[in-house]
């Protein structure tokens, strides 16, 4: 088990320098000159050589490999480069975002967790029945339609028609913070979210049982006088979710991609809302710095997928 | 890291791979069987449109997707009037005989521009899938055919971007590059590569174990030829479902890209855009002649897609139950 | 051969009548098996030939029930069990038979075991499900103990092993021991040694007959091969095209076979201990299940019915011919049939004869 672990671990390295690399050429691909870009014009024009001097400051005249080798050195050290925008360091700005996506995207996926994986098995067990029809479509909609316009008809049917939840926003002003009001706040936003995700996991719940009752084990097991439940639960169930953990990790990106769309369209004081505001603001370190950090978390989650199947399928352990 | 023999990313590339597999090596199989069990002589590909035929949904939406293919070539003739003409004195009135949907915040007729907008996105879904397609398979066929150092490179660079949050950096680059319809078609075909590369790869690997592929080996074909003639008929069917779905994927990321202000610009209308209106509650309110249209114009387009793609998977895998 | 199989006069234990299965797909039907009669008296051997495609397989899963349901559609019968007819019966009583009184040991033991779940807890499971009032030791206790008996090295430790840290022989060897934990009086092996290498098999084989004495069980025993027919089998049933097409016992099978299909199989064992000039192979490719010839299946493929319009025209029904029972209008003929083929192969095909 270890020795697997490890081997990943491994094979996760190249990725991981590939991943800041990318970030890297992309951070030379940016227009302006970041040594001019904190100068005033008047700085500028007075004194012709301090372009120079922040340059050579900023260390821009060195090769590009050294300032790769510093650039990492600068991110070992925690620091993940001052915004333009508003001149304080990225870290800042970050640190008071994490929560909010994390129990944002979080709550969403549960949500699609425990909505979908039942509804696929239930799907699978009703094969070629309206329910797995009515399922499959379901989840053909829920994709196609885009998540922002989930999001507004969202806001209009239960925020304005019905004004039964806030329209946006994680708190509301003027009031003690609880965890009542950060539910209303949660549960539109949350659900959206999971909408996304859902089609998915429905398809592939369904999917994967499907595979898995076709196999001979089944056979076997109902052969041996094993009640139908107990077929499906002991011996189709926990078969057809190992492959699962996987398409929950390879969902991740879709699901900070929703939870970017759904921060804008519910002002949501998170992450993803943090980047809109910095590609608007052409603010690049912000921008870059959450580009870097979400890869990085894709390939953690990757990781954790990976060894969660190791543990629920023994085969893998070899 | 994504494991190599797992799935790929948001679109069913797992389901998609094992029908894939099983359509393309049961679609083999039928050809080289097909003389001994006396089966009536069909090719995989007449089985697969007789079995398209028999999805109705499926079959609808390539209707729908054909009038609005026409509706959008034929826009200037078919569209009430022109998308960007401002009328100042109609700013966001509602639906009349004139305007059958109404105005914008600019007063410009809501349906011509709906009408108008459709040349964005089809434009951006074909020619972003076809791209990413066309990259992808060329990639796929070379790694799953050549395997080695070759194969472990290309699989890299596909864990990598896979990995990459696509959106934003789409966002991103779309913003360096400045928002124009090609820079999009270019910037989001160059994240949708690694799905279809995968699929490739996994359909190559696949297939060149198959005994008439070592057979044209043994008789010295060379390996560009078995490449072309037999790996590539093999991969066309899983490919085409694959560029289907990838083609929803790219009109999604364009009306995302817009709505949020960063993709196609006005005045040239986009579905996205005219979405972009509605995030005041205002508009949300009394205006949902705004913002319903483009939604559900959107929502159409990708619904249909995804049937079609539906269709096709199904008619190319003759095992899956159905 | 076992004594009971003599005397034919006791009542059988199992007892097929007339069953059909079809297969329905979108596109065309199978029947796989078409009008197929026998039966199975308490410790008899009953060994089941045919190519694949034959409807061995099918026949004997539709006994338990475990075919899928679309596509496969079962009818005819009654399949009568201990007084049942176990195609109408309620699942609930099916599934109380199913592991306890008519067992089935599988081809493949690597798929045939759930990957991720024990070796022993699966057989653990099969005692469980059928006496709830065991606890989890004593079924520990007697899976490892079952274990043991089959020949399986160091069974509290196998226990707790997965399918995949076993070797295929131990599988199988595991899989019998399942099989036979609730003391069945029927044993259907599903080619059983077929996945596993010639030397295996022999074990597996003998394996198969101690239990057998043990145990008491009857055993239907599905194989392609009549080498190991000829080892175990008290009576053998030959099926072709979804039919039974001879119906014997073991010795007239090999010295007198009354069909030319089983004449064909007989001459295309390639034989090691007399001379053979050349093997006899059966010309033809098996049929298409989907599109049958309105006569005898076997016609197109058959050098005894030379075109005769009666092959292609009437399908032939089960008689008696002799001791045997055969499906063939020209069965009379057989004997010229068999000296023809034997002075192609250049010895006397006939087992037994040398």
């Amino acid at each position: 088990m270890l020795a697997y672990l490890v081997r990943r671990i491994i094979i996760a390295f190249p990725v991981l320098l590939g991943i800041l690399a990318l970030t890297f050429i992309l951070v030379q691909m940016l227009p302006g000159d970041p040594a001019t870009v904190l100068l005033t014009p008047e700085e500028m024009m007075g004194d012709p050589g301090l372009i120079e001097r922040r340059r050579a400051e900023l260390g821009l005249d060195r090769p590009l490999p050294v300032q790769y080798v510093a650039w990492l050195g600068e991110l070992a050290k925690g620091n993940l480069g001052t915004s333009f925008h508003r001149n304080v360091p990225v870290t800042e700005m970050l640190a008071p975002r994490v929560m909010p996506t994390l129990i944002l995207s979080g709550t969403g996926m549960v949500i699609a967790l425990l909505i979908g994986v039942p509804v696929g098995v239930a799907a699978a067990l009703r094969q070629n029945t309206k329910f797995d029809y009515a399922s499959g479509v379901g989840s053909m909609v829920a994709v196609s339609v885009p998540t922002f316009f989930q999001g507004l008809i969202a806001i209009y049917v239960f925020s304005i028609w019905l004004g039964w939840l806030p329209s946006g926003g994680m708190r509301t002003l003027g009031i003690p913070a609880s965890g009542i009001d950060l539910l209303k706040h949660l549960i539109l936003p949350a659900s959206v979210l999971s909408a996304v995700l859902m089609g998915p996991y429905v398809r592939y719940t369904r999917q994967s049982l499907l595979d898995v009752l076709r196999l001979d084990h089944v056979t076997t097991a109902k052969a041996k006088g094993v009640p139908r439940w107990g077929v499906v639960v002991k011996h189709a169930l926990r078969n057809s979710l190992i492959p699962l953990t996987t398409v929950l990790a390879v969902q991740i990106p879709a699901l900070l991609a929703g939870t970017v769309i759904i921060e804008y369209v519910f002002t949501w004081p998170g992450m993803g809302r943090l980047v809109i505001e910095g590609i608007n603001s052409r603010d690049y370190p912000v921008i870059l710095a959450v580009v870097m950090i979400t890869a990085v978390l894709v390939l953690f989650f990757n990781f954790i997928a990976d060894v969660t199947a190791a543990i629920l399928d023994p085969r893998i352990r070899l | 890291m994504i494991r190599q023999d797992g799935p790929g990313n948001r679109l069913d590339v797992d389901a998609m791979v094992e029908a894939a597999i099983s359509a393309g090596e049961a679609a083999i199989e039928i050809q080289s069987v097909d003389d001994v069990v006396a089966l009536p002589p069909r090719s995989p590909f007449r089985i697969g449109i007789r079995r398209f035929m028999k999805h109705r949904l499926a079959l609808i939406s390539l209707i729908y997707l054909a009038l609005l293919g026409l509706m959008a070539v034929f826009a200037p003739i078919v569209a009430p009037a022109n998308p960007n003409a401002v009328d100042l004195t109609s700013l966001r009135s509602a639906p009349t005989s004139d305007h059958l949907l109404g105005t914008d915040s600019a007063g410009r007729d809501v349906l011509s521009r709906i009408i108008f907008g459709a040349r964005v996105s089809l434009t951006v879904g074909t020619a972003a899938a076809v791209s990413a397609a066309g990259l992808g398979t060329l990639l796929g066929l070379i790694a799953g055919f050549t395997r080695g150092w070759v194969d472990t490179i290309i699989m890299r660079l596909v864990d990598i971007f896979l990995s990459f949050p696509s959106l934003i950096v789409i966002l991103l680059l779309v913003a360096i590059l400045g928002p124009s319809v090609t820079t999009i078609v270019i910037v989001i075909a160059f994240f949708e590569w690694p799905t279809a590369c995968r699929i490739v790869r996994q359909m190559t690997l696949a297939l060149r174990e198959h005994d008439f592929v070592l057979a044209a080996r043994a008789s010295g074909s060379s390996n560009f030829r078995i490449m072309r003639r037999h790996i590539l008929s093999g991969v066309v069917s899983p490919l085409t479902v694959v560029t289907t779905l990838l083609s929803a994927q790219a009109i999604l990321l364009e009306a995302a890209l817009s709505f949020l202000g960063l993709g196609v610009r006005p005045p040239q209308a986009s579905w996205g855009g005219m979405l972009n209106e509605a995030q005041s509650i205002t508009v949300l309110e009394r205006f949902p002649w705004l913002w319903l249209p483009p939604g559900i114009a959107i929502a159409s387009t990708v619904l249909a897609i995804n049937f079609i793609g539906d269709g096709l998977r199904d008619a190319f895998d003759p095992r899956q139950t159905r | 051969m076992t004594a009971v199989a003599q005397n034919r006069t006791i009542a059988p234990l199992l007892a097929v009548n007339d069953l059909h299965v079809e297969f329905r797909g979108d596109e065309r039907t199978v029947h796989a098996v078409r009008g197929v009669s026998w039966d199975i008296r308490p410790g008899e051997v009953l060994g089941i030939v045919g190519e694949s495609g034959s409807g061995k397989s099918v026949s004997v899963s539709s006994i338990l029930g475990l075919l899928p349901s679309p596509p496969a559609v079962v009818t005819g019968g009654p399949i009568v069990f201990q007084g049942r007819d176990l195609l109408t019966m309620p699942e609930r009583d099916l599934r109380a038979i199913r592991g306890k009184e008519i067992a089935m040991i599988f081809q493949d033991p690597m798929t045939a075991f759930n990957p991720v779940r024990t070796i022993g807890r699966q057989i653990a499971e099969a005692i469980r499900v059928h006496d709830r009032s065991v606890s989890r030791s004593t079924a520990r206790d007697r899976s490892t103990a079952l274990l043991a008996m089959v020949g399986v090295p160091s069974p509290e430790a196998r226990f707790n092993q997965f399918p995949h840290e076993y070797s295929g022989g131990m599988r199988q060897r595991a899989m019998i021991a399942m099989a036979i934990a609730n003391q069945p009086k029927l044993l259907i092996a599903d080619e059983p040694t077929t996945a596993l290498d010639v030397t295996i098999q022999a074990q597996i084989l003998e394996l198969l007959e101690m239990v057998r004495k043990e145990t008491d069980a009857a055993t239907i025993l599905i194989t392609h091969d009549l080498g190991v027919i000829a080892e175990v089998a008290d009576r053998v049933l030959v099926m072709y095209a979804g039919k039974v097409v001879e119906s014997t016992s073991i010795l007239p099978l090999f010295q007198s076979p009354r069909h030319p299909y089983t004449l064909g199989l007989l001459g295309s064992l390639p034989r090691v201990d007399v001379r053979m000039d050349s093997l006899y192979s059966i010309p033809g490719q098996p049929p298409n299940m989907a599109l049958l010839p309105p006569g005898c299946a076997f016609a197109p493929r058959c050098s005894l019915s030379r075109g005769r319009s009666e092959c292609r025209e009437r399908p032939p029904e089960l008689t008696r011919s002799g001791d045997s029972l055969s499906a063939c209008h020209f069965v009379a003929e057989m004997d010229q049939l068999t000296r023809t083929v034997s002075e192609e192969v250049g010895t006397d095909i006939r087992v037994g004869n040398e």
